[in-house]
C-alpha cells in the first residue's frame, strides 16, 4: 500500500473532497489492509477532535464578540414606563439559573425520577396498534395523581382502566356507546367487549354493532340489538336491565340456561342465580345527562383557566400571549394579549380555520392547508426564551412540523417545531446567514405518538444562552434537557406560527445544496389554543403550574393491568 | 407523589452513561459519515433507540459496545437514505472498520486545553482554514470562495495544518507527562 497516496485520500476523505474513482481506491485500501484501518482510526480522532474543538471555540468566539442585548431592552423598557423592564425579570433569577444548572447536571435523575413517564421509552416506530375505542365525554376534572391519567377525546387501547370518581362515555369502534359510572373497574377486550369487574355501565348498541358482550365474573350479556344497563357490586351481586330491544344473559355455571330478556325487564342476579325485578332506566345515568354535566365541568374549566392565564399575559417577561379566544369572529389579527407587549407585534391570520379548543367555547385556530399560518414580528435579541403552546397535532406529515419559525438564517434566529418522530425540537442558528447548516438543534424523544395524536397536550421548550441549556416540556413534565451550547442571543423579529416563511426563491434553499425540496415543507397540522413566548426561563415548577392550570380536564381513570387480575 | 422505579433507575443508568460517552460518540459517527451535517442526526436517532432499548442494558456489561452498535447501525441508515453518497463509505467498509475499531480514550479536556495552545502556532491563514472547517463546518470550496483560495490550496492547508497540530500536541503531552 502506497502511503503517502492513502494519507492523502483519507485527508480527502474528511474534507469531503473524494471522487467516486477515489473513493473506490480508499475503500479497497481499507478492505484489504489491517494497518489502513488503524490509520483510518488514527486519523478519525483527529478529524473528531478538531470538530469537537471546534464546537467548544465556536460556542465561546460567539459569546466574546456578541454583545447582549441590554441596550436595545432597556429601550423597550422605557417605552413601557409601567411595566417592569423585560431584561431585568430576565437577569435577576439567580436561583432559577442555579436551579436550571442543577437540573443540567443532574439530568438523567431528573429524567428518570421526576417523569415517571412512559412516553420516555420511545416508541419510534409508528403506527402503534389503533385504539379500540374513544373516550368521548367526561363528566368532572379530578387529579388525583393516578399512572395514566386520558382526557377527552383519547383512543383507548385494550387493557384495564379504573374510573374512581364521576362517569364517562366510551365509544367503541364498532359503535356500541357506554356509559361507565365511578367507582367501576373495566377491562375493554375488544371492539366489541368488555369486561366489567365491578361498577355500573348503560350500553346503546347500534346495528353495526349487534353482538356486544359484557362480562362479569358471574355472567356475560349479549346484545341482540338493543339498549341496556349492567351494575355488578362489590358483594356479588348484579342487576341486568333491557330498556329497549333484546339481551341474553348467559351464566358462567353451564348447567344454568341462557335467560333472554326483553325491553323493561330486569334481573338481579345474587350467587349465581337470577331473578326478575321492575327494569329502571333512572338508576343509570344517560348520555344526555352525561353530556349536561360534561358540558357544566367544561364551563368551570374555561372559565378558571379564563382567570389563570392572566397571569402569564401580565408576566413581565411575556413577549407574546395569543390566547385564540375570539378567532370565533373570523378575526384576522390576533392581538398580542402581553402586558409588555411590543407595538406591532400583533398576529396577522392568514388561512386556518376557526375550531373548538380545549373547552366548549374555548376558540382556536386548525392548521391543515400547507400555507395556514400565522405571522408577526417581535425584534430584538434575548438570551433567554420560553415557548409555550396549548396544541392539538392531528399528524407528522413533514420533517418539521413548525410550532414558531422565524423567516431567515440570521444569527440567533430560533426555530421551534416538532420533528417527524414526534420529537419536540428547538434550534438556534449560530452562523452567519450565508450558512445554511448552522443550526444548533436540540431534539427531545418521541412525545407525539399516534396514541396522543389528536388530543389537547401542552409542549414547552425554553433555551439560555448563558448556559446552552435546552429543556423540553410536554405535559408539565421535562422530557429533556441537554447542554446544546447554544451561547447566542435568540432572535425572533418576522417569524411565523403553524409555518416556516422562508421565501421559496431563496437561492440558499436549493435542493441538492442543502436538502431535500420538501424539507421545505414545514407547516403544522393540527390546532394551537394558547400560545405564548417569554423572554426568560421559565422554571420547572412555573411550567407545570401552568399546565396544571391550563389542562382540559382529565378524568380519574387509572391504568393498572397487574392490580386487577384477569378474566 | 411520584417515586423511582427500577426502570426509572435503569433509565437513569443509561442515559448517565450516554452523555458519559457523548464527545467519543460524536467522534465516531463523525469518522464513518464523513460530513458534519449528519452527526446530529445520527446522535439522534442513537438516542432514542438507546432510551427505547435501555431495558436491555445489563449492568457491568460493555455499554460502550453496546452503544456504538446501535450507532453504527444508524450511520448505515442514515447514509443509505442519502441520494448523493459520493462522500459516503459503503456498509462492506464501515463493517470493517468497525470490527477494528479500539475502546482507545478519544480526547480528554486536558487536551483540549493543549490543542487550544497550539493553534496559536498555526500561520494565521492556516488558522483561518482550519477555524472555517472545523468550527464554521464550511466544506472546502466555500472555504476556497471565503479565503479567495483554490480547493486544492485549502485542502492542502488542512492537511498540513492536521499535521502539524498532531505534532504539536504529541510535543506538549510529552512535556506535561500526559
Amino acid at each position: 500500500m502506497d502511503k503517502e497516496r492513502f494519507q492523502l485520500l483519507l485527508h480527502r476523505y474528511f474534507d469531503q473532497l473524494l471522487t467516486t474513482e477515489e473513493r473506490t481506491e480508499l475503500e479497497q485500501m481499507l478492505l484489504s489492509s489491517a494497518r489502513a484501518r488503524e490509520e483510518f482510526w488514527a486519523e478519525a480522532r483527529w478529524n473528531g477532535f478538531l470538530r469537537l474543538w471546534g464546537e467548544t471555540e465556536w460556542g465561546r468566539h460567539e459569546a466574546k464578540i456578541i454583545p447582549m442585548p441590554q441596550d436595545e431592552i432597556e429601550t423597550r423598557a422605557r417605552t413601557a414606563p409601567s411595566q417592569t423592564p423585560r431584561h431585568k425579570a430576565t437577569t435577576s433569577h439567580p436561583k432559577s439559573m442555579r436551579r436550571l444548572w442543577q437540573l443540567a447536571a443532574a439530568a438523567v435523575i431528573v429524567l428518570a425520577c421526576v417523569l415517571g413517564y412512559r412516553a420516555w421509552f420511545s416508541q419510534r416506530n409508528f403506527p402503534l396498534p389503533r385504539g379500540i375505542a374513544v373516550l368521548t365525554r367526561i363528566s368532572e376534572s379530578a387529579w388525583t395523581g393516578s399512572r395514566r391519567s386520558l382526557q377527552q377525546g383519547e383512543a383507548l387501547q385494550p387493557g384495564w382502566f379504573r374510573l374512581e370518581r364521576g362517569a364517562v362515555q366510551i365509544e367503541f369502534s364498532r359503535g356500541t356507546r357506554m356509559v361507565l359510572e365511578a367507582p367501576a373497574e373495566i377491562k375493554l377486550v375488544s371492539e366489541n367487549e368488555a369486561f366489567l369487574r365491578c361498577g355500573k355501565l348503560s350500553a346503546y348498541v347500534p346495528s353495526p354493532a349487534h353482538g356486544f358482550k359484557v362480562v362479569t365474573p358471574g355472567f356475560a350479556v349479549v346484545d341482540h340489538g338493543t339498549e341496556f344497563g349492567c351494575i355488578v357490586g362489590g358483594a356479588g351481586e348484579a342487576e341486568v336491565h333491557v330498556f329497549s330491544g333484546e339481551v341474553s344473559w348467559h351464566s358462567t355455571n353451564t348447567a344454568m340456561p341462557v335467560r333472554e330478556l326483553k325491553k323493561n325487564q330486569a334481573l338481579l342476579i345474587t350467587q349465581n342465580t337470577p331473578q326478575p325485578i321492575a327494569a329502571s332506566r333512572a338508576s343509570f345515568l344517560s348520555e344526555d345527562e352525561l353530556a349536561k354535566l360534561s358540558a357544566a365541568r367544561e364551563r368551570t374549566r374555561l372559565a378558571e383557566w379564563r382567570t389563570s392565564s392572566q397571569q402569564l399575559r401580565e408576566h413581565p417577561s411575556t413577549l407574546l400571549y395569543l390566547d385564540f379566544e375570539r378567532v370565533r369572529d373570523h378575526q384576522r389579527t390576533l392581538p398580542n394579549l402581553a402586558a409588555n407587549a411590543p407595538a406591532g407585534s400583533d398576529a396577522s391570520v392568514i388561512g386556518c380555520d376557526p375550531a373548538e379548543g380545549r373547552w366548549s367555547g374555548k376558540g382556536s385556530l386548525e392548521f391543515k392547508r400547507r400555507d395556514d399560518r400565522l405571522r408577526l414580528t417581535i425584534p430584538g435579541q434575548f438570551p433567554a426564551l420560553t415557548f409555550l403552546a396549548w396544541v392539538r397535532v392531528d399528524g407528522l406529515a413533514n420533517r418539521q412540523q413548525a410550532l414558531a419559525m422565524t423567516d431567515n438564517f440570521n444569527l440567533g434566529e430560533t426555530h421551534w417545531y416538532i420533528f417527524r418522530d414526534g420529537a419536540l425540537a428547538l434550534g438556534v442558528h449560530t452562523d452567519t446567514p450565508e450558512q445554511m447548516h448552522g443550526w444548533r438543534n436540540h431534539h427531545s424523544p418521541t412525545a407525539f405518538k399516534p396514541d396522543n395524536l389528536a388530543t389537547w397536550r401542552f409542549v414547552a421548550s425554553t433555551c439560555d444562552s448563558k448556559t446552552g441549556v435546552v429543556t423540553h416540556y410536554l405535559d408539565g413534565q421535562i422530557i429533556s434537557i441537554f447542554n446544546r451550547g447554544i451561547q447566542v442571543p435568540m432572535r425572533l423579529d418576522t417569524f411565523e406560527i403553524g409555518n416556516w416563511g422562508a421565501r421559496r426563491d431563496d437561492p440558499r434553499l436549493v435542493p441538492g445544496a442543502w436538502g431535500r425540496a420538501e424539507d421545505a415543507i414545514r407547516n403544522f397540522q393540527g390546532c394551537i389554543d394558547e400560545f405564548a413566548i417569554l423572554a426568560t426561563v421559565l422554571p420547572a415548577e412555573k411550567i407545570q403550574r401552568i399546565y396544571r392550570e391550563g389542562r382540559p380536564g382529565e378524568t380519574i381513570i387509572t391504568f393498572a393491568s397487574q392490580n386487577f387480575g384477569t378474566p | 407523589m411520584r417515586h423511582s422505579t427500577p426502570a426509572n433507575e435503569q433509565l437513569a443508568l443509561v442515559q448517565g452513561l450516554f452523555v458519559q460517552h457523548l464527545p467519543a460518540l460524536r467522534g465516531f459517527v463523525l469518522s464513518l459519515v464523513g460530513g458534519f451535517d449528519l452527526v446530529d442526526d445520527v446522535i439522534q436517532e442513537t438516542f432514542l433507540t438507546v432510551n427505547a432499548k435501555a431495558g436491555e442494558f445489563r449492568r457491568g456489561t460493555n455499554f460502550r459496545a453496546w452503544v456504538w452498535t446501535i450507532a453504527r447501525f444508524k450511520v448505515l441508515q442514515s447514509l443509505e437514505a442519502r441520494a448523493n453518497r459520493d462522500q459516503c463509505l459503503s456498509a462492506e467498509v464501515i463493517d470493517a472498520l468497525c470490527a477494528h475499531e479500539s475502546a482507545e480514550e478519544w480526547h480528554t479536556e486536558e487536551q483540549l486545553r493543549l490543542l487550544a495552545g497550539c493553534m496559536n502556532e498555526l500561520a494565521p491563514k492556516a488558522r483561518r482554514a482550519v477555524e472555517l472547517r472545523y468550527q464554521h463546518a464550511h466544506r472546502p470550496p466555500e472555504i476556497a470562495r471565503l479565503m479567495g483560495w483554490t480547493v486544492d490550496a485549502v485542502h492542502v492547508a488542512l492537511s498540513r495544518a492536521r499535521v502539524c497540530l498532531r505534532d504539536c500536541m504529541t510535543r506538549r503531552m510529552s512535556a506535561e507527562n500526559i
